[in-house]
């Protein structure tokens, strides 16, 4: 295997304990002994259950916390402590698209202006003149499945489905090599969270992303990624190709997401009443 | 599907959209005849202020000039407000105290939201123990009673206007510096925020662009709300006499000075009185109306 795209080693991370008047708060170990490894061109799925450490993990990954133990490495470099000029370099090759398409979304800003901030901050890098970005901002949302007539609306016009195309979008301004997917399905309804992974298979084989797909539905998991890892209380349990994983799971744990995904012949439902 | 012309993107929707929003919400503020006559009043009463030196009757009787010939005239054609204890025409004072009042009420409040506003957005973006220092010494000023600090400041520099604007200033920041605090450290954790954060957005930009836009809404509406009461407050001091020095006209000087004429000279009192309490219930009621207007969660 070539080199990963991004490599987590050993990361730990324990929120500390704080001391107040009225007594200490223990710390709270949210992350024990993680190692992943992420090839450049894959889709690498992470499932648990909410509080299993996920949104810590991303928060890692993206360098807005300091782990406690371990390191997250970018590309062979850690994430932290880079210094202006090359936070903003990795700023420009990993990306994130949040669970809630709504509250990612400044409600005062325009589409235009959301996307096209990604280029005043990276614009030179990118090669855009200033004079290029809505022309670059509309190839974007046309990319996405949105056009001119949504250029100057407010995120309070769209439904969510658009709106997680816009967050997308905007993810996509900076031409990312690594997009990570912090459950961008779970708030949309489930004919709209179809569109919206098909759009993201697209835009995989398209511009040759690589994706860290976070999830508790291990049946978006299972379309989307080609392996996977199950994360429990801030370990991981199991790692490995998704259809090993989901036809052999080695794990309780993992079984027990499994029986969670929902059956989709309703006849078997044992929801279902005799008619 | 024909093509669509690419040289003006911003034609026609974008003003559409915005038209629309602002057509929304002056709708919404005048659903409430309460906010509609607020602002009436307000902007009367600013309209008077601005153009006071060109609407007093007498002009000399603001800079001092006495007339004891017609020394508490009832109101009339010539004195439609009437005259003072030293033949002074009421109308004009009560007109030229509205320079006073409105000016040192949105200056206190102005002030107050620069200072406030400053340190709210340095301790609720920074946190950690610079939010601590700020926060103890904001709570620390909270402590001191507006009318006694005056007291204090007008012992120390004597009396006058801006002494006056100053130390009710002191005292009024700091209500702006936790409310901001507060808007900003709960902005600073929205996932638009940190979205941005993640594209490379620097603090500065940040704050500017997202944080603040953001916190408008209730900083206004506290601002709008605030200068009614700002006014009674000069007002109060004017009344104990430690705010405005005579012979500069002052709604609550001049009904200190009316309460020993009471009753049969009534007034003297009612009509500086009446000044001072549609001054407070505009900027209420305007208040009330912007939050309607602008927050239309808190809506009935």
């Amino acid at each position: 295997m070539s080199k990963p795209l991004l490599k987590i080693e050993g990361l730990g991370h324990v929120y500390g304990a704080r001391r107040g008047l009225f007594g200490t708060s223990p710390a709270f170990r949210a992350l024990t002994g993680i190692d992943i490894s992420v090839a450049r061109g894959e889709s690498f799925g992470l499932v648990g259950e909410s509080g299993s450490g996920k949104t810590t993990l991303t928060r890692n990954i993206l360098g807005l916390e300091r782990p406690s133990e371990g390191h997250v490495l970018f590309d062979g470099h850690p994430v932290i402590d880079l210094g202006r000029g090359g936070e903003r370099r990795l700023r420009r090759r990993m990306q994130i698209v949040f669970q809630d398409p709504q509250a990612s979304l400044d409600p005062r800003m325009t589409i235009h202006d959301t996307i096209a901030e990604a280029l005043v901050i990276h614009g030179p890098d990118l090669g855009i003149a200033r004079s290029g970005y809505t022309r670059r901002v509309l190839d974007l949302l046309e990319a996405v499945g949105l056009g001119r007539e949504h250029l100057y609306r407010h995120p309070h016009e769209f439904s969510g489905g658009q709106r997680q195309r816009i967050n997308i979008a905007r993810a996509l301004a900076v031409e990312p090599e690594l997009l990570i997917l912090d459950e961008p399905t779970s708030a949309l309804d489930v004919s709209v969270q179809a569109d919206i992974l098909n759009l993201l298979q697209r835009l995989q084989k398209e511009l040759g992303l690589t994706y860290f797909f976070i999830s508790h539905d291990l049946g978006v998991i299972r379309y989307t990624c080609d392996r996977v890892a199950v994360i429990e209380r801030g370990r991981i349990v199991e790692q490995g190709p998704v259809a090993k994983i989901f036809d052999t799971p080695s794990q309780d744990y993992t079984r027990k997401l499994m029986d969670a995904i929902p059956d989709p012949d309703p006849d078997l439902s044992p929801l279902r009443r005799l008619a | 599907m024909s093509q669509i012309d690419t040289s003006l993107p911003r034609a026609g929707l974008a003003r559409s959209a915005r038209a629309e929003a602002r057509a929304r919400a002056i709708y919404r503020f005048r659903q409430s005849l309460l906010s509609v006559i607020g602002l009436a009043i307000a902007v009367i009463l600013i309209t008077v202020a601005l153009l006071a030196p060109w609407l007093l009757p007498y002009p000399d009787d603001v800079t001092g000039a006495v007339n004891p010939a017609v020394a508490f005239q009832p109101p009339s054609a010539a004195h439609w407000f009437g005259t003072n204890s030293v033949g002074q025409d009421i109308m004009t004072l009560v007109i030229y105290g509205s320079r006073i009042s409105l000016l040192s009420g949105v200056t206190v409040i102005l002030l107050a939201l620069i200072i406030g506003g400053a340190l709210g957005v340095i301790a609720g973006w920074v946190g950690g123990w610079i939010d601590e220092v700020i926060m103890r010494i904001t709570d620390l000023l909270l402590t001191i009673p507006s009318l006694i600090l005056a007291m204090a400041v007008a012992a120390a520099l004597g009396t006058g206007i801006w002494n006056m604007i100053i130390a009710i200033t002191i005292t009024w920041w700091p209500t702006y510096a936790r409310l901001v605090r507060a808007e900003v450290a709960a902005k600073k954790q929205e996932q638009f925020v940190i979205a941005s954060r993640v594209l490379g957005v620097g603090p500065m930009r940040l704050i500017g662009r997202h944080v603040l836009p953001n916190i408008v809404t209730p900083v206004v509406v506290k601002a709008s709300l605030d200068v009614g009461f700002a006014i009674l407050l000069v007002a109060s001091l004017g009344f104990v006499g430690i705010g405005v020095k005579p012979p500069t006209p002052e709604w609550g000087t001049m009904l200190a000075e009316a309460r020993n004429y009471m009753p049969q000279y009534w007034w003297t009192a009612i009509f500086p009185g009446t000044a001072i309490f549609l001054a407070v219930l505009a900027f209420n009621l305007l208040g009330d109306g912007l939050r309607d207007v602008l927050d239309p969660r808190t809506r009935r």
